[in-house]
């Protein structure tokens, strides 16, 4: 986000996401507009769009939403709600996303499983603003002053941002794993590059698949990928990886019991505690699973343009959302 | 001498026909209560397309033996009447600072709380900087330059390194390329009003653009358009015309030593905004070489993954033999697990927050990371020995790999761990006693809400120390102590239900890291009562 200027805050996706289609920044545009009614049932819009890619937020309606849902991050029973609805919008992408994928291997009717699928992910997009419009400092504060230092404070919620589940990039390179081991016990390799292929091939390599294909989306690759990788250890790697998923689990609900631990007897410090807690857990994981969507998205709609003959660097959600309606 | 210092240098300099930009001097003795009519003037008699810059111009400033560099203060303002009499004013009123009147005395100069100001039409130069020299027969034979886009505010103030070019004959290439994220550059009326996020034109003839990051006090702030992050700032020519009018301006004002602010246009015209005694001596860093520090000796981005390593940096993570090296890089993906995997010492990314891909993993992982060091692949040549501390989010040049840090010796005697499950009881680590959290009313709590002392019976004191329960928070005793237990109120801490047949319990409680490290701890205020 920009400095204020002239009681204006912008978003500028054009330049923290430059080269990014017109659907791209429609995802990000629309729901960093949408999330106050998404994470705390506001409508108060955030700003308003000023060109595809850029968002101006008037200074006391930023303010004014920030701080309201700074003072409901406080209490633990909003928190939970708010990342249980989080959780829901997450499941109904996942499901949204699994039948278009399915159905764009059936054939081109897919215009009610594209709507779904980009209204479901646009749910889950307006959680991108995590990334900055957490409370941290006031967090960092908290914690420095329970824990004695401000190193033992930041180390406490840096590791609080250790997701539940394995993140993406050591998620889609067991996938990797369990495809080379399988090869080597004699799997077939085709078959066995589809399954990987469709599981973490839009994730392996640079950009986004929202104009073109990621270099793990063809087969062929995938294949010569999973070849190299069985003839390395793989046993090894994934214990590795387990171990090290493991030992930063325990990290985290150690720092999470310690920062309990010293806001005993504070009632207000023990809430907040509780409350950033579980929203800082929440947060890394949801910020991973939403990649995950997001590339799966892109892909699909990708997909779907280049059935139709258009090109999918051209597409709005309002396109893929006219197709639900035109259904 | 009520022009001042500098004004008077540069009148001199334009007397002998040095590209000095035209400027008004406000005197030192002008009334206060005249400055609205000198504004006027001064708007009526200079053209300013990209608006005013007021300059202070004190009489005991850029002298031989004291510069008061930084001091006094400079202000861009958009050529109307009320940003510039404030700018006027600010400036006058900086000859008050005390740190003036301090630095004057420490060095002898005869210090006044005034100051004229000298008002030129702001320059929109394609690059600026700093030159310092030694001048022997007419040529400068010891000097140094430095250069960023744009003005040279961000540079002079600090906030920016500039790409430096020296006199030292082993050092023929700029020493240090600029990583200049954004550019600073006066606007016209028209681009002060465009919001952040549009375009302008940067250099019509070469057709560049640059988005606008902010604007404030006639200045917009641009992001580097993508033509310009790797091209050097200063050509050869530039510099070779720039050391020209170092030596005639040294001259020109009978100095040896030399100090020059000076500005490029995009029309390549040179620029000389002032020139004064260089008041310390010229040291030249050593020659850089592959392998030795080149860029700044600390660079900050984002604490991303606690911890502190050190090692040589290595830029591709494409490199799987990174065992004990510094990955410099850009943001990670999966393709780079293996290379991570390989042991490196630290990784320092070039964007990313502490909710990003690489923040991620590198916690997961347990390396340290810093994030958001947007010029590391720049400023970190590979093999350069860096220490990079994930905790504070500090990347630092350092001569060698310290020896390991042994961690302080910590006794659990008197401490009892704190933990949430039982799981760690076989632990016999010399801590007092094992402490399980439960908390009834917790939604997380994995214990059975209705068991007050799950566990309990089941260990008490028949492992290797005694073990008890501790109901956090003011909850109430519950009404069925378990058989073998006795209720302990713990004011602030809340109930903990101990092993009759136990010791008392010790005198601390903590919560033990996976390394066994102390992350918390208290006392344990006994109340039996």
């Amino acid at each position: 986000m920009e400095p204020v200027w002239k009681g204006l805050l912008t978003c500028d996706y054009e330049h923290t996401r430059p080269g990014s289609t017109p659907l791209e920044l429609d995802l990000y545009t629309t729901s960093l507009i949408r999330w106050p009614i998404a994470l705390m049932n506001d409508p108060r819009p955030y700003g308003r769009l000023r060109r595809p890619g850029i968002v101006d937020i008037p200074e006391p309606d930023h303010l004014a939403l920030t701080a309201r849902w700074h003072h409901k991050l406080a209490d633990p029973q909003y928190a939970n709600t708010m990342v249980a609805a989080a959780e829901q919008r997450h499941q109904r992408a996942e499901n949204a996303l699994t039948a278009l994928e399915h159905q764009l291997l059936r054939g081109p009717a897919v215009g009610a499983q594209l709507a779904e699928a980009t209204e479901a992910l646009l749910g889950v997009m307006s959680a991108h603003i995590v990334n900055w419009l957490l409370p941290d400092d006031h967090w960092q504060h908290l914690l420095t002053d329970l824990l004695g230092s401000d190193s033992d404070g930041r180390a406490c919620r840096l590791a609080l941002g250790t997701p539940d589940a394995t993140g993406h990039l050591l998620d889609a390179h067991l996938v990797l794993l369990d495809g080379a081991t399988a090869v080597a016990q004699g799997a077939d390799l085709a078959t066995t590059a589809a399954a990987v292929s469709a599981r973490a091939g839009t994730l392996y390599g640079d950009g986004s698949p929202a104009a073109s294909a990621m270099p793990l989306e063809d087969r062929t690759r995938a294949a010569g990928l999973i070849t190299a990788t069985a003839s390395t250890d793989t046993t090894g790697q994934r214990r590795a990886i387990n171990g090290a998923r493991r030992r930063a689990v325990e990290l985290r609900d150690a720092w999470a019991l310690a920062a309990r631990l010293a806001a005993l007897g504070d009632t207000a410090a023990t809430e907040e505690v509780t409350a950033l807690t579980t929203v800082c857990r929440w947060a890394a994981g949801s910020e991973e699973t939403r990649k995950v969507q997001r590339h799966r998205f892109l892909a699909a709609a990708r997909r779907w343009a280049e059935d139709q003959g258009t090109d999918p660097g051209t597409i709005t959600t309002a396109d893929l959302l006219t197709q639900g309606a035109a259904q | 001498m009520t022009a001042g210092a500098k004004a008077t240098a540069l009148a001199r300099l334009t007397a002998f026909g040095l590209p000095v930009p035209a400027g008004i001097v406000v005197p030192v003795d002008h009334p206060d209560d005249l400055l609205a009519d000198a504004v006027a003037e001064l708007l009526a008699r200079l053209p300013a397309p990209y608006g005013l810059v007021a300059r202070s111009s004190a009489v005991a400033e850029d002298g031989a033996g004291a510069s008061f560099a930084g001091l006094y203060t400079s202000r861009f303002c958009p050529a109307d009447p009320d940003a510039l009499l404030e700018a006027l004013r600010a400036v006058r009123a900086s000859a008050r600072n005390p740190a003036i009147t301090t630095y004057g005395h420490a060095l002898g100069a005869n210090v006044g709380p005034q100051t004229a100001v000298l008002v030129q039409p702001a320059l929109r130069p394609a690059c600026s900087g700093v030159l310092a020299a030694s001048v022997t027969d007419g040529s400068c034979t010891s000097w140094r330059i430095e250069a960023v886009h744009g003005l040279a505010e961000p540079l002079v103030s600090g906030a920016q390194a500039g790409e430096t070019h020296t006199s030292d004959p082993d050092h023929h290439a700029p020493a240090r390329p600029a990583t200049q994220p954004l550019i600073q550059l006066p606007g016209t009326p028209t681009e002060l009003e465009l919001p952040p996020g549009e375009w302008i034109e940067l250099d019509q003839d070469c057709g560049i653009r640059a988005k606008i990051q902010t604007s404030h006090g006639g200045v917009l702030h641009l992001y580097t358009p993508t033509a310009l992050a790797d091209r050097p700032v200063l050509t050869t020519k530039a510099r070779e015309q720039l050391l020209a009018a170092a030596a005639l301006t040294a001259a020109v004002l009978a100095l040896e030593h030399i100090d020059i602010e000076w500005a490029i246009g995009f029309d390549g015209a040179l620029h000389l905004v002032q020139a004064r005694p260089l008041t310390a001596p010229l040291i030249n860093r050593p020659t850089a070489t592959a392998a030795q520090p080149t860029g700044p000796r600390v660079l900050r981005g984002i604490a991303a993954a606690p911890g502190t390593g050190t090692g040589p940096a290595v830029h591709s993570p494409a490199i799987t033999d990174v065992r004990g090296s510094a990955l410099i890089c850009d943001a990670l993906g999966p393709e780079t697990v293996p290379t991570l995997l390989a042991g490196p010492a630290a990784v320092v990314a070039t964007t990313g927050g502490e909710l990003s891909h690489t923040a991620i993993i590198t916690r997961e992982l347990g390396i340290p990371c810093v994030t958001n060091v947007t010029n590391a692949l720049t400023a970190i040549t590979s093999g350069t020995l860096v220490e990079v501390d994930g905790g504070t989010g500090t990347v630092r040049v350092t001569p060698a790999i310290p020896n390991p840090r042994t961690a302080p010796t910590r006794s659990l005697t008197h401490v009892a761990a704190l933990t949430r499950a039982l799981d760690g009881l076989a632990v016999d680590d010399g801590r007092a006693a094992t402490v399980l959290w439960h908390d009834p009313h917790d939604p997380h709590d994995p214990h059975d809400p209705h068991d007050p002392a799950p566990g309990l019976a089941a260990f008490g004191t028949s492992g290797p120390h005694p073990v008890g329960v501790l109901l956090p928070g003011s909850l109430p005793i519950p009404v069925t102590v378990p058989p073998g237990a006795r209720p302990i109120r713990l004011p602030g801490l809340g109930t903990l239900l101990w092993p009759h047949d136990a010791p008392p319990p010790p005198t601390d409680i903590a919560v033990l890291g996976p390394d066994g490290q102390i992350l918390s701890r208290r006392a344990l205020c006994r109340d039996t009562h």
